[in-house]
């Protein structure tokens, strides 16, 4: 025990913080993936380049953006990102730059080939139009060829923290989704969403059945919660930014499961209790999303559920009592085969340390 | 005759004749049927469209006239609105089993405002009392799902999302069926109220308020007697929560502080006059007893507080390295009472009074929980990001009880005996403290490639300590005053996975997870798991998707004494269509093998002897799921919009067992198919008329089986 928490504490100060592993894993891993393509090795130049403090000169402002990004700037006015031009904040100050890059290059590069063309000096122009090498210098934050950690970082840079709901986004970085290289801007749209409302691409629960197919057969099974009615939503039980819990769970406001939230009794204390509620948690035996059976159990037959751990024989004792959980219970009796007849307080009591 | 194909050609060969006979048997489907209520018309999917041309209306100067009238809405001074409301009728009629009918599908007959909603927006800054306003009402009038949602906020001022939801919760089901015993017939709502101030500025104020509860009748079983009765009561149980916090920004940190207090109180009363009509004596191969209850009364009022405080930090301590720190320190108390007054007829018909209660200041317990949660991930380059999360949980469980049960039963000589019991629970403590450790890498080579190494660790300490529970019971060396057991647990799990999109529009991501779960208590090892994810995307192009699943989880329990493992396999397959806003098409196929095994000890009667014997219980869920959403523009005007649902439980397969094993499954089919039109008569007014169809049908018994035709007529304003 000792021995594993020593361990446990060296790997959380030590691991992420070794100098000599950084460098040299650093430096195997550029190595490694020497063979990225251009165009992705040059968002990851302009993201790099942009956390370093760029002159303000490189700014244009979002007005010069919207003389030719017309359509993107009458709708960004509408957004939730617009709100952001009340306070001069560092959103505001950058406008659009602020994710995609300072566009002085890009502005220049265009405005060059539009003087040329309006000059007479169209072959001039398309031959710059053709330059791979300045075409690209002039490129801005592009997010559709960044990798999901390069584009999700410019929105965490932000979003990150509890500006929405509390401790919503404080752990994206180390969230299932991020985990698995879904990035914000697969359900996000800053330009062109579905629904401006968190400027999602789709609603709940269809957006999130893009990828969670099978969850949609879930919840068309008779016992579901009422997420195809409309009653509930995938995100009032998991947080898709990410949380400390498994699943992307989220925690109740007092640290429990997500579930007491709406089953307010279950949450007790109570003097006597069903040990996996609190810590196994309710998925023990119950089935989340949709079953076939009542209840949403595991099992069908509410028997077999409870025996699979409270088999009767010796060594498994109720505590206290020396003998077995089901030593007195005929099975082939039916008034035993419905345990939750008489064990009626199954997720905990204040009476009765049997839940009868 | 012998069969010589090979046993996996034969079963390819099946599969996919049944998945060409699942398709052929969709598309015949589709030619003739379904819809949804709630699936949105060709005009509804336009609607967003409309949204952008409002954006671009109210930002575009009188004289410019590049802006395109939208559809749908208008504009109101600075607001841009949009605003529907869809008033309906729902006929009902079901058949068969109306209780199971209630307990699955719960449509009722009647007036139903299915949806409504109001979308005001301006300019961030130029609204008067507030720059965005949107309301929701969905199925309100008596659905088992009902919506009501207000979000609103002012730039820089304050921003308020409401909602409160309400569900119909009907449970009545057989008796020979998983918990068929207890019935329920209760609304439930569930409300969530927070306000946010200043909510642009580097300190912003936050304030919630948060309700849950539920109200009706239910109906208790209560053991008595050698018997097994069922009551009827009445529940009502409410939990409010009080929230207040603040939030905080500074330069790359981010800080958050919050208060809250819950509050919950329970008070159910049983109102049923239980007697030998309502004893319920559930085995009908059984003598019945002379068991009986003549009157019962019960009050069990619960009231329980928390004292929640919780804080987090996440920030960067450069821009390599970013850091997240969570604490949460939670006080609950529970107090309860408990009375319960019977007279009754003993089994073996002698009268009985008893009572049963918390005699002195009834049933106290508290429980401080404390959690701590911190994380750290340190980019090593462009390419390699190591993170480490760890969890600390620590509660205690301290209660104290007393049930003390005097029981008189009046003997066939006159002479009344009586029996106390004095049970305490005195100083019960449950203790446990847990850890987590987990550590991660992250590979990230370009936008085509992820991948994901990492490795959790856990350990628990339970301790379970209490007074000898039955005072009256002598004290000796096996039979000490304190019980006290202790486990300690370690678990490890290994996780990894990758992404790979190998073009813009194909996605595959798998992801392993193989270790021990450390979510049983005491007494029994730690589940054993493996479990495997694929998912696949492709889209051939903006307007058709494909998309696959397969997950598999394994479990094994390896405590000799229980031993049972679970292997379940599941397949899904999904095709989404839409070439234009007026033709929708989006079916899916899935499915979902379960096979459990149990290692169970029970005792039954052999030669009239009460012997223990040892077998196995089995249990099986083979469900094919299908469905298919479609949406159709027959003309301009009209759509039709079709739904079919397909669930079938095929239960378990042929199986030999020994004598002594058990297997379970629960074979059944519900069609589900549904269709609505909706004609355009205006922009502004559509009206609706939808079918739904449900069948329900269980292999192995009939009782609960049900068909229902559900017609509902509705029009849709907007405005």
């Amino acid at each position: 025990m000792r021995t594993l928490k020593i361990i446990f504490v060296a790997a959380f100060l030590f691991a992420p913080l070794s100098p000599m592993v950084s460098s040299k894993a650093t430096a195997l891993m550029t190595r490694f993936s020497a063979k990225s393509s251009t165009t992705v090795e040059a968002a990851s130049v302009s993201e790099s380049k942009q956390s370093k403090p760029v002159d303000a000169s490189q700014y244009v402002g979002s007005d010069s953006c919207a003389e030719c990004h017309g359509g993107e700037a009458n709708h960004y006015a509408l957004t939730a990102h617009a709100k952001t031009k009340v306070l001069n904040s560092p959103v505001d100050k950058n406008g659009c730059e602020a994710c995609h890059g300072p566009a002085r290059g890009h502005t220049d590069f265009y405005l060059q080939i539009q003087k040329l063309n309006e000059a007479g000096k169209e072959t001039e122009a398309t031959t710059l139009m053709n330059d791979t090498a300045k075409a690209a210098a002039a490129k801005l934050n592009s997010f559709k060829e960044m990798s999901a950690a390069q584009s999700s970082a410019i929105c965490l840079k932000c979003h990150e923290g509890s500006q929405g709901k509390a401790e919503e986004r404080f752990n994206y970085r180390r969230s299932e989704h991020s985990r698995h290289g879904v990035s914000c801007n697969d359900c996000h749209s800053s330009h062109e969403p579905k629904r401006t409302e968190f400027l999602l691409k789709g609603t709940e629960p269809n957006l999130c059945y893009t990828c969670h197919a099978e969850q949609k057969a879930s919840f068309s099974k008779p016992f579901h919660h009422k997420v195809p009615e409309g009653g509930m939503k995938c995100s009032d039980c998991h947080n898709q930014h990410g949380g400390f819990m498994n699943k992307s769970l989220r925690n109740s406001v007092t640290g429990d499961a997500a579930c007491v939230k709406c089953h307010a009794d279950k949450q007790g204390p109570f003097l006597f209790e069903h040990a996996p509620v609190k810590v196994e948690g309710c998925q023990a035996c119950h089935t989340p999303h949709g079953s076939t059976n009542p209840k949403l159990l595991t099992r069908n037959t509410i028997r077999f559920l409870c025996i699979e751990c409270h088999s009767n024989t010796a060594g498994l004792e109720v505590e206290g009592t020396g003998i077995g959980a089901a030593a007195t219970h005929d099975q082939s009796q039916l008034r035993y085969q419905n345990c939750t007849a008489c064990h009626l307080e199954i997720h905990g009591s204040n009476k009765n340390r049997a839940f009868r | 005759m012998k069969n010589n194909r090979h046993p996996v050609s034969l079963w390819l060969s099946r599969t996919f004749a049944g998945a060409i006979t699942v398709m052929l048997i969709a598309f015949g489907m589709l030619t003739y049927a379904q819809s949804v209520e709630k699936a949105e018309t060709s005009q509804q999917a336009r609607e967003a469209d409309s949204e952008l041309e409002r954006a671009k209306a109210i930002v575009t100067k009188p004289k410019d006239n590049k802006a395109v009238k939208p559809e749908t809405g208008r504009t109101w001074g600075v607001y841009s609105t949009t605003s529907s409301l869809e008033l309906g009728y729902r006929f009902v009629d079901p058949s068969g089993s109306i209780a199971r009918y209630l307990s699955d599908v719960n449509v009722r007959d009647g007036f139903r405002v299915l949806e409504s909603s109001m979308d005001l927006r301006a300019q961030p800054g130029t609204g008067v009392l507030f720059d965005y306003l949107h309301a929701d009402v969905n199925n309100a009038g008596g659905d088992q799902a009902q919506t009501f949602a207000l979000r609103m906020d002012k730039t820089k001022w304050y921003r308020f999302d409401s909602n409160v939801r309400r569900f119909n919760y009907f449970r009545s089901l057989g008796p020979n069926f998983a918990l068929g015993l207890r019935d329920y017939d209760l609304r439930q709502q569930v409300s969530d109220f927070n306000l946010k101030l200043l909510p642009q500025r580097a300190v912003r104020f936050n304030l919630g308020y948060g309700r849950s509860m539920a109200k009706g009748r239910y109906t208790p079983t209560y053991y008595s007697q050698s018997d097994i009765f069922q009551l009827l009561g009445n529940t009502r149980w409410e939990a409010n929560d009080y929230r207040a916090g603040i939030d905080a920004t500074y330069r790359k940190w981010n800080f958050n502080l919050e208060q809250l207090y819950r509050e919950f109180r329970n008070n159910p009363e049983l109102t049923g006059k239980p007697g030998g009509d309502l004893g319920y004596y559930p085995d009908p191969k059984l003598p019945a007893t002379n068991g009986s209850l003549a009157t019962l009364t019960r009050l069990t009022p619960l009231r329980s507080h928390a004292m929640v405080t919780r804080a987090s930090i996440t920030g960067a301590v450069t821009d390599d390295l970013h850091v997240v720190f969570r604490a949460l320190h939670d006080a609950e108390r529970m107090t309860g009472q408990y009375f319960e007054a019977i007279t009754a007829t003993s089994a073996t018909g002698l009268p009985v009074t008893a009572t049963i209660q918390f005699p002195n200041q009834g049933a106290s317990i508290k429980r401080p929980n404390d959690k701590v949660d911190a994380a750290v991930s340190y980019d090593l380059g462009e390419h390699v990001t190591i993170s480490d999360t760890f969890s600390y949980t620590a509660f205690k469980i301290l209660g104290y009880g007393e049930i003390l049960t005097t029981t008189l039963t009046k003997q066939t000589s006159g002479a009344t005996t009586t029996s106390i019991s004095d049970v305490i629970a005195k100083d019960y403590v449950t203790d446990l403290t847990s850890y987590s450790n987990t550590l991660e890498l992250g590979l990230t080579f370009t936008r085509k490639f992820s991948a994901n190494l990492g490795w959790r660790a856990m350990h628990r300490d339970v301790s379970l300590l209490g007074t000898r529970l039955t005072v009256t019971s002598p004290l000796s060396a096996s039979n000490p005053a304190i019980k006290s057991e202790e486990e300690a647990i370690g678990t490890n799990a290994f996780i990894g996975g990758m992404r790979f999109r190998p073009t813009k529009r194909t996605s595959f991501m798998f992801d392993v997870e193989k270790g021990e779960n450390n979510n049983a208590f005491v007494r029994i090892n730690p589940l054993d798991y493996t479990r495997f994810r694929v998912r696949a995307q492709v889209q051939a192009n903006d307007k058709l998707q494909f998309s696959g699943a397969f997950t598999s989880m394994d479990k094994t329990n390896p405590t000799p004494q229980v031993n049972n493992d679970s292997n379940m396999r599941s397949y899904s397959v999904a095709v989404s269509y839409e070439p234009k806003q007026r033709v929708m098409i989006d079916m899916g196929y899935d499915y979902h093998d379960l096979n459990a095994r149990g290692g169970i000890v029970y005792r039954i009667p052999i030669n009239g002897v009460t012997t223990q014997v040892t077998g196995n219980s089995y249990y099986y869920a083979r469900i094919n799921s299908f469905y298919a959403n479609t949406r159709f523009g027959l003309t301009n005007r009209l759509d039709l919009l079709m739904a079919y649902y397909y669930i079938m439980d095929r239960g378990a397969p042929s199986i030999s067992l020994g004598v002594n094993d058990f297997a379970n499954s629960y074979p059944l089919k519900r069609h589900n198919p549904e269709a609505r039109l909706a004609y355009r008569f205006t922009n502004n007014v559509t009206g609706n008329l939808s079918y739904r169809h449900y069948s329900y049908n269980e292999r192995d018994f009939s009782v609960q089986d049900y068909r229902s035709n559900i017609l509902t007529t509705s029009l849709r304003f907007t405005f």
